[in-house]
C-alpha cells in the first residue's frame, strides 16, 4: 500500500517530478558521456602504441630503459634475430615477437631539415605483431632494402610527397656520422601522431648497416595472447623470461612505457569527473527541494495519516520510496540519454580537427575522438542515480517525520 | 466502568513568551456509546480536548484515561497503535488522501490492521454501499461532493469498528441538507454498533442532535447536558 501511495504521490504534480527526473538523467548522462570519452581515448591510445610503437612485452637490454628516448647504441641485443626465434619457439604465451633498432635521424629535405627517430624494422615478422602497414595512406609499405616510409606529417613537414628524396643523417654506433639518400617508397598516416610526426621506417638490414651494429636491436617486441590490459599477467610472463634467460634484459609491458600518458590522462578524466559529480550534487539537491515542496504542502495529509495510525516509519518508508521512484526515473532517463550520446559519440565520434587543426600532440591519440560503450558503468551510473537519490531523500524525510498529527491537522 | 475519564486537565501553548491557556481544568466522564457534542465559541478549546482525547497532543497536566488506560503512559508508538486500533477521526476537511479513490481511503486503517485482501474488499465495499457511496467506490475524492466525501471519512473512521470516533466540526463544510444526513448516518452507525461519537461544533444543528451536550468556555465546562433528544445508546450510562 505504501508503494502504491508513493507511486500516486510522486505523480501527482507530473511536471515536477519529470523535471526533477530529467534533471539527475541530465546529471547521469554527463557521467557517462565522460565515461565513455575517457575510456574510448584510452582504448584508443593502447591500440594505438599496440599497433604502432610498443607490443604488449617489450625486451629492453638491461639498463637502457630510463634512456631509452636518447637512442642510445652502444647498449643493444646482439643477435636480437635468434633471441626472438627462442623466444617464439620456447613460449607458448608468445604469438609472435620482432626485434627493432631505434635511432635517431635528421631529415633533411630540399626545402626543410627535421629531427625524428628512425626505426629499422624486418617488415615481415614486424607485420605478426604490430599493423603499420593498413596505414600507408600513399605508396607501399617496405619490402627491400633500400625502401623508406615515412610519417605523413614529417613528410607534409619537409615539403616531400611519395617518390621524392630524401638525406637521412645518423651517427653510428662508433661515432661516424653517415648520411644517405633514400626514395620515398610510402607514406604511412596512422592514427599515432607520434608515429606520423616523427618517424621514419627502414628495413633492420639497412639500420644495422648503416648504425654500424651488425644483427643487434634497440628492443624485441612480443605479442602476447591474451587482453592486452591484463598487464598483470604480461608482468609474471616477463618475469618468467627474464629468470629463464639471464638477467641482461628487462620487460616492460606497454602499459609501463606509456605510463605518463595514462598518468595525464587519468588526471584529466579525475576533472571530467567531478565536473560530472557537481552536476549529479545539483541534481540532487532538486530532489530534495521536490521532496521538501512535496512534504509541505501535504502536511495536513501526514497529519491525517499519522492519526490513523501510520507509525513515522511508515512515512518515512513511504517518503523514501517517493524519492526512490523520482531516482529510479532519474537513472532511466540518465541511461537513455547517455546512451543516445555515446551511440553518437561512438558511431560518428568528435572531430577536434575541424576545431583546432592538424595539432601535433605528444599523445599517441588523433583527434577524431570516439567515445566506448562501456554498459557496466551505465549499469554503475543507473544504480548510483537510483540508490543516492533514495538515500538522500532522508534528509526531507526527516522533516515529514518530525511533524506532529495535531500540528498537521491544524494547517488544514 | 465508563469509556473515557477526563481529571483536572489542563493544556497551555506556548508562542514565544506568550502562554496561551487553551484548556483549564476539565473534567468529564464519557460512557460507551455516547452520541456526545462539544460545543463552544472559536478558541474555547474544543479541537484541543479532542486532539488530547485522540492521543494526537498530550496535556500540560491531568489525566486522560481510555478504557482505564491512562494516555500519558503511554509512548508514542503506543499512542500510535491505540488510534489504529480504538479510534476514528472525522475532520472538517474531510481530509481525504486524494490520490486515493473511496475504496482506498478506506481500506488504509484495515491494511494498517493487517487483514487479508479478500476480506477488506468485502468489508469495505459493504459499508461504502451502507454509506450510501455504492456508484462511487471506485472514485477519486475530488470527483466527489462535499457530502460524499465526508461519507467516505466516516467510512474510513467505522471500517476498524472503533470503540470511539472523534469528529472535529464534521458538519462545518456541509449544506445544511448534507449536514443533517450527515449526521442521522453517524447515528444510525451508533445505535447499530454502539460506537461513542464525540463531536466538535459550532452549529445548533449538531447540537440539537447530540444526546448529551458539552459547552466549553475559556478552556472550561460551562455546562453538561442530557439534550430531549432520543435515549442514548449507552448500557452503563452516566
Amino acid at each position: 500500500m505504501l508503494f502504491k501511495l508513493a507511486i500516486r504521490n510522486v505523480f501527482r504534480h507530473t511536471r515536477r517530478t519529470l523535471i526533477t527526473a530529467v534533471a539527475i538523467g541530465v546529471g547521469l548522462m554527463f557521467m557517462i558521456m565522460i565515461d565513455s570519452l575517457f575510456v574510448g581515448v584510452e582504448n584508443q591510445v593502447m591500440r594505438n602504441i599496440l599497433e604502432t610503437d610498443n607490443s604488449e612485452l617489450v625486451v629492453y637490454p638491461a639498463g637502457v630503459f630510463e634512456n631509452r628516448f636518447l637512442f642510445p647504441l652502444d647498449t643493444l641485443i646482439e643477435d636480437a634475430s635468434a633471441l626472438s626465434t627462442k623466444l617464439e619457439a620456447d613460449y607458448t604465451d608468445v604469438i609472435s615477437a620482432t626485434p627493432r633498432l631505434r635511432f635517431a635521424v635528421f631529415a633533411i629535405g630540399p626545402e626543410a631539415e627535421l629531427f625524428g627517430f628512425g626505426m629499422g624494422i624486418d617488415p615481415e615478422k614486424d607485420a605478426e605483431v604490430f599493423e603499420l602497414e593498413k596505414n600507408i595512406s600513399e605508396g607501399r609499405f617496405l619490402e627491400a632494402d633500400g625502401d623508406l616510409v615515412m610519417g605523413s606529417w614529417l613528410a607534409k613537414e619537409l615539403n616531400l610527397t611519395l617518390g621524392d628524396y630524401v638525406l637521412i643523417q645518423t651517427r653510428s654506433s662508433r661515432g661516424v656520422m653517415d648520411v644517405r639518400e633514400y626514395e620515398i617508397t610510402g607514406i604511412l598516416n596512422t592514427s599515432n601522431p607520434v608515429i606520423n610526426a616523427n618517424a621514419v621506417f627502414i628495413t633492420l638490414a639497412d639500420a644495422q648497416v648503416i648504425l654500424e651494429t651488425p644483427a643487434a636491436a634497440s628492443e624485441i617486441n612480443l605479442h602476447i595472447k591474451g587482453k592486452p590490459k591484463d598487464t598483470e599477467n604480461l608482468n609474471i610472463l616477463g618475469d618468467q623470461i627474464s629468470k629463464d634467460i639471464g638477467g641482461s634484459y628487462e620487460f616492460y609491458t606497454w602499459y609501463d612505457l606509456n605510463a605518463g600518458i595514462f598518468e595525464i590522462s587519468g588526471q584529466k578524466a579525475s576533472v571530467g569527473y567531478l565536473i560530472a559529480l557537481i552536476v549529479i550534487v545539483i541534481a540532487l539537491v532538486g530532489i530534495v527541494n521536490t521532496m521538501l515542496l512535496s512534504i509541505y504542502e501535504r502536511i495536513p495529509e501526514l497529519g491525517t495519516m499519522r492519526a490513523m495510525g501510520f507509525s513515522k516509519g511508515n512515512i518515512r518508508w513511504m517518503m523514501l520510496m517517493e524519492g526512490s521512484v523520482i531516482g529510479f526515473l532519474g537513472g532511466l532517463f540518465g541511461v537513455i540519454l547517455g546512451l543516445g550520446v555515446v551511440i553518437l559519440m561512438t558511431e560518428v565520434g568528435m572531430d577536434m580537427t575541424k576545431l583546432i587543426g592538424d595539432f601535433e600532440m605528444p599523445f599517441p591519440l588523433d583527434l577524431h575522438y570516439r567515445g566506448e560503450y562501456n554498459f557496466g558503468y551505465m549499469a554503475f551510473t543507473f544504480f548510483l542515480g537510483w540508490i543516492v537519490s533514495t538515500v538522500i531523500t532522508l534528509i526531507p524525510t526527516r522533516k515529514a517525520t518530525k511533524i506532529e498529527p495535531s500540528e498537521a491537522l491544524r494547517s488544514v | 466502568m465508563p469509556l473515557l475519564t477526563i481529571q483536572d486537565l489542563t493544556k497551555d501553548y506556548k508562542t514565544g513568551k506568550v502562554i496561551t491557556k487553551a484548556l483549564r481544568g476539565i473534567n468529564l466522564e464519557i460512557a460507551e456509546g455516547e452520541f456526545l457534542s462539544i460545543a463552544g465559541p472559536s478558541g474555547s478549546g474544543k479541537t484541543t480536548l479532542l486532539n488530547i482525547i485522540g492521543c494526537l497532543d498530550t496535556p500540560t497536566s491531568g489525566t486522560v484515561s481510555l478504557n482505564g488506560t491512562d494516555l500519558a503512559d503511554l509512548s508514542n508508538k503506543a499512542r500510535a497503535e491505540l488510534r489504529k486500533n480504538s479510534i476514528g477521526f472525522v475532520f472538517q476537511s474531510f481530509n481525504l488522501i486524494p490520490v486515493l479513490t473511496a475504496f482506498e481511503n478506506v481500506e488504509i486503517p484495515l491494511i494498517l490492521l493487517k487483514w487479508s485482501k479478500r476480506k477488506r474488499k468485502e468489508t469495505v465495499e459493504q459499508l461504502l454501499i451502507d454509506v450510501g457511496l455504492k456508484e462511487y467506490i471506485h472514485r477519486r475524492p475530488l470527483a466527489m461532493s462535499g457530502g460524499q466525501q465526508q461519507r467516505v471519512a466516516i467510512a474510513r473512521a467505522l471500517i476498524k469498528e472503533p470503540r470511539l470516533v472523534l469528529a472535529d466540526e464534521p458538519t462545518a463544510n456541509l449544506d445544511s441538507t448534507t449536514g443533517m444526513e450527515t449526521l442521522e448516518l453517524m447515528k444510525e452507525l451508533n445505535k447499530k454498533k454502539n460506537t461513542t461519537f464525540v463531536f466538535s461544533t459550532h452549529d445548533k444543528m449538531v447540537m440539537d442532535f447530540a444526546h448529551r451536550l458539552i459547552l466549553l468556555k475559556d478552556g472550561k465546562v460551562s455546562s453538561d447536558t442530557r439534550t430531549r433528544n432520543t435515549t442514548r445508546n449507552t448500557k452503563s450510562g452516566k
